[in-house]
């Protein structure tokens, strides 16, 4: 008799607990999908922009090297990107080729960065209108995509890029 | 307690059909502005807002891409299964209505029919008392 009143009086309060934990799961799974981002293992999308430095030349998808390289999007007005900027200046004299969107900027802005900061890219586009961004799924600056050899994208990093990130998200996939 | 779990089921039927009614395209407006699309797109850099409310600049970007394609005559579902394509599900403010939603859409009112049923069974069963 009293265990039947016991259930009695908790099964509400069961009952909220497991609609929480529910609603929690589902909720979580539901947000994922902004941090996963469906352009992880699809192809690049089309890249088509001028470049920073020549701009009677293009930057093209197509002609990114036939291995793996990283695509940063960076812009002198983003903290994260001036935090980042040493360790990709790093990369490169490690011998990693970076392609650089700058995304933002005016094109003598971006000069004076790179200037002053140092220039870690092999080419740098330029994405006033953000179009490739959004065409990537791109959140904001810093954010840093490894395309393979057969222009597809094997994963991404939102943030500043340090040692222990690239060791974690990028380094494993090139050494494989 | 027949008639009562009729009348409830009653209630959700109705309910169901005005949320129907509510998202048809029979209430819908015809001209398709862009505003109608940024109300329904999430900033991804802010919490609980659309990009119509934020001035971030991933926002303004993807306001103008939504008004250029819809220059170029894409309509409203073309658009947001272009930006779920390149951020997911989450960039959609409403969740749609699928298998991987419908513990969001429908948990609450389950939960809510389930202590409606307690609260009426145990006033219920004291009266009898």
């Amino acid at each position: 008799m009293n265990t039947k009143l016991s259930i009695s009086k908790l099964l509400p309060f069961i009952i909220f607990v497991i609609f929480i934990f529910t609603m929690i799961h589902a909720i979580y799974n539901f947000r994922k999908s902004l941090d996963s981002s469906p352009m992880i293992g699809k192809d690049l999308p089309e890249i088509q922009l001028k470049d920073l430095f020549d701009d009677s030349q293009m930057i093209s998808d197509k002609t990114f090297p036939k291995e793996y390289i990283l695509l940063n999007i960076f812009g002198s007005w983003c903290v994260a990107c001036k935090i980042e900027h040493p360790f990709l200046m790093k990369l490169k004299e490690e011998g990693v080729k970076i392609y650089g969107i700058n995304w933002r900027d005016e094109e003598s802005v971006a000069k004076e960065f790179l200037g002053k900061y140092g220039n870690p890219y092999e080419r740098v586009g330029v994405d006033k209108e953000g179009k490739v961004i959004i065409d990537l799924g791109v959140i904001g600056a810093a954010e840093t995509y490894l395309i393979d050899g057969n222009g597809k994208i094997i994963t991404k990093y939102m943030g500043v890029l340090n040692e222990t990130i690239y060791q974690e998200y990028f380094k494993s996939y090139i050494k494989n | 307690m027949k008639l009562f779990t009729k009348n409830i089921l009653n209630l959700i039927l109705k309910i169901n059909f005005l949320v129907i009614l509510l998202n048809s395209s029979v209430l819908a407006s015809e001209s398709l502005k862009p505003e109608d699309i940024y109300k329904e797109v999430r900033c991804v850099v802010c919490e609980g807002q659309s990009i119509y409310d934020s001035n971030s600049a991933i926002a303004e970007d993807m306001k103008k891409i939504i008004k250029e394609q819809l220059k170029l005559g894409k309509d409203k579902e073309e658009i947001l299964n272009y930006l779920k394509s390149k951020y997911g599900e989450y960039i959609i403010l409403t969740p749609a209505y699928n298998n991987k939603t419908i513990i969001l859409w429908c948990g609450p009112v389950v939960f809510f029919i389930i202590c409606v049923i307690i609260a009426v069974r145990k006033t219920y069963l004291k009266k009898e008392i």
